[in-house]
């Protein structure tokens, strides 16, 4: 089996990458088969498409949707990797653009992973049918001797200094939801409650610069015990677990934070920290070496008797060895892929993606890489080399999209501009009237934008053959044009 | 105060200044470690602190201590001051009555943090600076504070007669009017309370003349030429301490109060919420270790007070509450005796029900985040109300989340209600976002009929109030036109089962909705309900038979070609775009012309071009009026339309019996240098100041407090005038409006005509709106004038809309 891994271009070395697969590449690898993590833009052109497997991560974009287009004309499997659930939230306006991918993408996938049950559950809504694997995040081996002998360390000098050195960790924001130091701040007062004679509490916030606005610094002040703040790297994480005395992890019962992964549970628990995690039950696999009450872990700590020490290390390797061992991920995937029946053909044809609001230049880019003819709204970035951009009297064409044109229209009169390369065509010519100029920016985009996309994709079907699919790529909110799918070969949603 | 020097510093060849040095040495105006500290350059010179601000630091204007402030000091003495301020006081400015610092008049009527100093070391509190206060003494008194405190914090009554609320007011009276007398309190963290303290020396018992008079004091007498320095110390009784100990008294602060000047305490509250002893004595009150009874401390306190509910001052959970209840004098004395007061109903009478014997919180949105969830609430609700906090689960909750919601907020360990007082009683439900106000929690009303109630907006961040909203108090079947999936408005139901229809609302606030100040998304603003996910946008869905061809009519004002066209556009986007008769009103020869022209071609035979009539109001509405159809929508092409369902909504709305207008809620976008913001104007008009004393000058205008209008249907007293359906018969009444130029008049004027024959005009942010030009000005004048409007009907309008004020810090 040769698996490949698809990511967007910043994200190969990013630390969830390296948690993920990177970890889990030598296992798989001992097994016989290989993994690669690749770029988007290496592949979207690549005419080769050698491996048999491929795994979309983290681009939730069209680029994934034509790159998932080829490789199942190529008679590939295709899958994505769901961490996070931003489509159940059908009412949520903000991820109508997710949710459209989500739509665009699916008939062309053969299997998805998860990394938590939870989430596996969604899917079987979201996609029902469709062969899934819940891939656990693989973690670093242990020393069982040093993290033994931390154990008692910690909890020795904690003793010993009646302070507890609490250590929050992680990614501390995100643009959607008030998770992170938002949970932190809210969940304060089992802090303060640990604060009582002889103990004190002295918090450690390792988080990402970005976190870090005044709002959450002014809420961070009023938790109300000595707090430090440093920016996170992975060494300092690691230093900090291995002399921390508890690892704080609140997580609120948002539907978004009840299907994250186990992955900070199992980092903490690994470097041998004890962890308190209060709110809704995340890490209840792991709730014999956790803790979901203060009283409870001071009282284990006054008794020598915590929950993660020495004598309950093999049992902690028990049950992280069914949250993540690396070797026994590898086999588990490994089983799942050769059980996946072959994936069916699908037609190869022409195809065009239509741009509307908030798309970067590299999407637009990639999508003309991998062989799409792109289309310019009059709400799509600009100054870009679409192929096909409609204005309102005409409608400017690339060389590839001339070639593209219905034969009829072979000999419609063009302007052509020899130095790009372009031609230019009048509207009158297709029978169709002079479109209105309509403003790309401020509340005319939010409110014409259906119109918009209905003209164009009027003028697109006078230009093009019956057999082109349509893809409609927009990120940016707000969005009026709601689904669109493959299987019809039509734009969907515009009136 | 000073200390030894440092090993690297050198008192040099100062010896002139010996006395100088000397007087600085034993002041408390001058402190070395601070001044060490706040100014590098002293420990850099290698000079002891003092020989710095003798030979530089005073000369460059440096502060010598927390407490002094040599800019101040100079603008007040003047020249005199110019060398060494400090000294200059020191010898002979005290003595002259000049002060040391900016005191500032702690009594008027509007405090925040700005106008108090600096803190730059809060955990070190001043230290005395001269001997001063002899202690007071009343031991009836004290017992008095004691009982109430310990009723309060849930300890059983160990009996002695009924408790006094006068007397607990007198008891008081020496902590906020004595000479030692606390000016301010606020929360500088969730469970820190600073405590400002004024103090001035005193050669004499310093007692109030009234408490003289009447006798209640008893001067303790002291050597005259020494005087100790009273400790104040602060109790709080901590709930739940475990098994062994289901509540124990807890020593949370303790400060000396000595001398003159500025003195502040950090209490370490162990709940932010619970009742505060605070206590005088002579001496540290031997108190180190938790007990379980109040009696030694008691017999050694000199004087005693009551905080009963803390969380009313400033930063406190209850803050916004006590600024709302209040347009001036949001002075601490004024939050302590709206303690007592609601101390005095939740203590007195036991024999009348309270009106919350319940509260349930619905969960549908909940995320365990939110303050109703925090442990320290719940024990204090349990403890002090003998109230447990319950869900309400709906169908759309996860089964795991519930459980675990339902979980987090049951009260662990050995915490019982403290009284029996919830047997015949009203349920209080809230939305997850609010906690109770404690007028709703002492409130001893009967509650016979189901009631929405007013409610408060506070930040979540820090508590501090945005806005009152005041819900219409008619209300029938406004519930069914509530958006989708709205946080349910906090209301108060009679014991039963919940089923009893609503009527009216609360003469007093139920909760405090804390929000999240975060930035809405423009998406979520535009569209609180996706594009992709199509359906009824309010509780009651849209009714397709209800409307016939020609029975909705748009009368649409075209003053622009393009505007025009970009209005039809979104008209014939509409989810009922092919049942829509268009009536063109145009303003301008050749408005429908052009673009516009194209687009009306798609409306066929349903568009008609209107000239306006010369002779009427030159406006829409008299077009409206003639219009036909059963109901009619007036817009101009200042409007547009994003959402597909606006018509529809909107129909639903004006469909509802009783029901004349309906409107939406309108954005209007603009950019700020490179930002893109979003400004909201309601597309109806609330009041939103109104003054009630005086002559009825109300204020109509816009809502400016966007999270204070909460995602609901609401009535308010005129719709429109950019957007409005109207039903027809409701309409009608336009023909008993005194015509008038401004536009703006005659709808005023039509929706108080609408009030008064029994139809309500409603506003719903369930669909939005867009402006293409910015509101016009916030508050408009009353157009109407007073003799439209008379006093005597200003309650009845006030009880048929919903008022949105403006509460600030």
């Amino acid at each position: 089996m040769r698996l490949a891994i698809v990511l967007p271009k910043v994200d190969v070395a990013s630390a969830g990458t390296r948690i993920r697969y990177a970890r889990l590449q030598a296992a798989f690898e001992d097994l016989g088969h290989t993994l690669t993590l690749n770029t988007l833009d290496d592949l979207i052109a690549d005419p080769a498409l050698t491996d048999d497997a491929y795994l979309i991560s983290k681009i939730r974009d069209v680029r994934s949707v034509v790159l998932a287009h080829r490789l199942r004309a190529a008679g590939k499997h295709v899958g994505i990797d769901i961490f996070d659930d931003y489509y159940s939230h059908v009412d949520d306006s903000r991820f109508v653009h997710v949710r459209t991918w989500f739509d665009q993408i699916a008939p062309l996938l053969t299997f998805a992973l998860t990394s938590t049950a939870r989430m596996e559950m969604r899917l079987e809504r979201l996609l029902p049918g469709l062969p899934r694997h819940r891939l656990n995040d693989p973690f670093t081996p242990w020393d069982h001797d040093s993290v033994a002998k931390r154990c008692a360390a910690a909890a020795q000098e904690a003793r010993h200094s009646r302070t507890l050195r609490v250590l929050w960790f992680g990614i501390g924001n995100n643009p959607h939801f008030s998770v992170g130091l938002s949970d932190l701040c809210n969940y304060g007062h089992v802090l303060r409650e640990l604060e009582r004679a002889p103990w004190r509490v002295e918090l450690t916030v390792l988080t990402n610069r970005r976190a870090l606005t005044a709002d959450i610094l002014t809420r961070l002040a009023r938790i109300g015990v000595a707090t430090r703040i440093e920016i996170w790297s992975e060494a300092r994480e690691a230093e900090l677990l291995g002399a921390t005395t508890l690892a704080f992890l609140p997580v609120n019962a948002q539907r978004f934070s009840t299907t994250k992964s186990l992955n900070r549970a199992v980092t903490a628990l690994t470097a041998g920290a004890q962890v308190l995690s209060v709110g809704f039950p995340l890490y209840a696999d792991l709730d014999p070496f956790l803790y979901r009450d203060g009283d409870a872990f001071l009282a284990d700590l006054e008794a020598d008797r915590l929950r993660l020490r020495e004598a309950t290390l093999p049992g902690r390797d028990a049950a992280l060895a069914e949250c993540g061992k690396a070797s026994t991920e590898a086999a588990a995937l490994a089983t799942f892929f050769a059980a996946l029946p072959e994936p069916a053909p699908l037609a190869d044809g022409p195809f065009a993606v239509v741009f509307g609001r908030g798309v970067k230049p590299d999407v637009v880019a990639a999508v003309a890489r991998g062989g799409g003819l792109t289309v310019a709204t009059s709400l799509a970035p600009g100054k870009l080399a679409y192929d096909v951009r409609v204005r309102d009297k005409d409608v400017v064409l690339s060389a590839a999209a001339a070639a593209a044109l219905r034969p009829i229209l072979s000999d419609a009169p063009r302007l052509l501009d020899d130095n790009s390369g372009r031609s230019t065509l009048a509207l009158t010519a297709l029978g169709l009237p002079v479109l209105r100029r309509i403003p790309a920016t401020g509340p005319h985009a939010f409110a014409l934008y259906r119109a918009e996309v209905t003209r164009v994709r009027a003028v697109l079907a006078e230009l093009f053959e019956p057999s082109t699919t349509f893809i409609l790529s927009e990120q940016k909110s707000p969005f009026w044009a709601g689904k669109t799918g493959l299987d019809d070969l039509h734009l969907k949603g515009a009136a | 105060m000073s200390t030894a020097p440092g090993p690297a510093e050198s008192s040099g060849d100062y010896d002139g200044f010996a006395a100088e040095r000397q007087l600085l040495a034993t002041s408390s105006y001058f402190d070395a470690d601070w001044y060490r500290e706040r100014h590098p350059e002293v420990a850099a010179s290698g000079l002891a602190p003092e020989v710095h601000y003798l030979t530089i630091g005073a000369a460059k204007g440096l502060r010598p201590s927390l407490h002094f402030d040599p800019k101040y000091y100079r603008l007040c003495a003047g020249e005199m001051a110019s060398a060494n301020p400090l000294l200059h006081y020191l010898t002979s400015g005290r003595a002259a009555g000049l002060k040391p610092r900016a005191l500032f008049n702690v009594s008027a009527d509007r405090l925040s943090p700005e106008e108090f100093p600096i803190i730059d070391r809060p955990t070190d509190p001043a230290a005395p600076i001269a001997p001063a206060l002899p202690p007071l003494r009343n031991a009836a008194d004290v017992e008095t504070v004691g009982r109430y405190f310990s009723r309060l914090s849930g300890v059983p009554d160990s009996g002695g007669g009924p408790l006094s609320a006068q007397v607990l007011a007198q008891a008081s009276q020496w902590l906020t009017a004595g000479s030692c007398r606390l000016v301010d309190g606020w929360y500088v963290a969730e469970a820190t309370l600073r405590l400002r303290f004024d103090l001035e020396p005193a050669a004499t018992p310093s007692v109030a003349a009234s408490t003289i008079a009447a006798g209640t004091f008893e001067a303790v007498p002291e050597a005259p030429t020494q005087h100790t320095v009273p400790i104040l110390s602060a109790y709080q009784f901590k709930p739940d301490a475990g098994p062994a100990m289901p509540r124990c008294l807890v020593r949370v602060g303790r400060v000396e109060l000595g001398g003159a000047g500025v003195c502040f305490a950090d209490l370490a509250l162990t709940n932010p919420l619970m009742p505060i002893l605070l206590v005088l004595a002579e001496e540290p009150i031997d108190a180190d270790e938790p007990a379980d009874t109040l009696a030694p401390v008691l017999d050694q306190a000199g004087a005693a007070s009551l905080i009963a509910f803390p969380s009313l001052l400033r930063k406190g959970l209850h803050y916004a509450e006590f600024a709302a209840s209040t347009e001036s004098g949001r002075n601490i004395a004024n939050a302590l005796a709206l303690g007592r007061n609601h101390l005095a109903i939740c203590l007195a009478d036991e024999e009348k029900p309270f009106a919350v014997g319940r509260v349930v919180v619905d969960l549908s949105t909940a995320t365990g985040a939110e303050a109703i969830f925090s442990p320290p609430l719940l024990r204090w609700l349990a403890a002090v109300f003998g109230l447990a906090v319950e869900a309400r689960i709906g169908d759309e909750v996860d089964d795991a989340v519930a459980e675990h919601l339902a979980a987090a907020l049951s009260v662990s360990g050995t915490l019982e209600p403290a009284r029996g007082r919830r047997d015949a009683a009203g349920v209080l439900m809230l939305p997850p976002q609010a906690i109770p106000t404690l007028a709703a929690l002492v409130s001893r009303h009967p509650v016979e009929d189901a009631r929405l109630g007013h409610y408060l907006v506070a930040d979540r961040r820090s508590a501090m109030p945005r806005a009152a909203v005041s819900v219409a108090a008619n209300i029938t079947a406004l519930e069914e036109l509530q958006p989708i999936g709205a946080a349910p408005l906090p209301r108060l139901w009679p014991a039963g089962d919940g089923a009893a229809p609503l009527r009216g609302t609360t003469s007093f606030p139920l909760a405090i909705a804390l929000r999240d100040p975060a930035e809405p998304d423009s998406a979520t603003m535009l569209a609180p309900y996706a594009p992709d996910a199509m359906g009824s946008t309010l509780r009651t869905g849209f009714d397709p038979d209800a409307i016939e061809p020609g029975d909705l009519v748009v009368v649409a004002v075209a003053t622009d070609q393009d505007r025009t066209a970009d209005l039809l556009e979104t008209l014939a986007a509409q989810s009922l775009g092919d049942l829509v008769t268009v009536k063109l009103v145009a303003t301008n020869p050749g408005v429908t012309d052009g673009p516009a022209a194209q687009i009306a071609k798609r409306f066929g035979t349903r568009l008609e071009i209107v000239t306006p009539n010369p002779l009427l109001a030159p406006h829409g509405l008299a077009a409206v009026a003639t219009a036909g159809g059963r109901y009619i929508l007036s817009v101009h092409d200042g409007i547009l339309l994003h959402d597909q369902r606006t018509l529809e909504t909107l129909l639903t709305l004006a469909a509802a019996p009783g029901v004349g207008a309906a409107s939406c809620v309108i954005l209007h976008e603009h950019t700020v240098k490179k930002r893109r913001q979003i400004a909201f104007a309601s597309g109806g008009w609330f009041t939103t100041a109104v003054a009630l004393t005086t002559a009825p000058q109300l204020v109509f205008g816009r809502p400016n407090t966007l999270d204070a209008v909460v995602n609901a249907t609401y009535p308010v007293v005129a719709a429109g005038p950019d957007l409005v359906l109207y039903k027809a018969e409701a309409l009608a009444l336009i023909d008993e409006i005194t015509p008038n130029p401004v536009e703006a008049a005659v709808v005023l004027q039509l929706g108080l005509k609408m009030i008064e024959a029994g139809y309500r005009q409603l506003v719903t942010t369930a669909v939005r709106a867009i402006a293409l030009d910015e509101p016009a000005g916030h508050n408009i004048s009353d157009p109407a004038s007073p003799e439209a409007l008379p006093l005597s009907r200003l309650a009845e309008l006030l009880d048929h809309v919903t008022t949105i004020r403006e509460v600030t810090g």
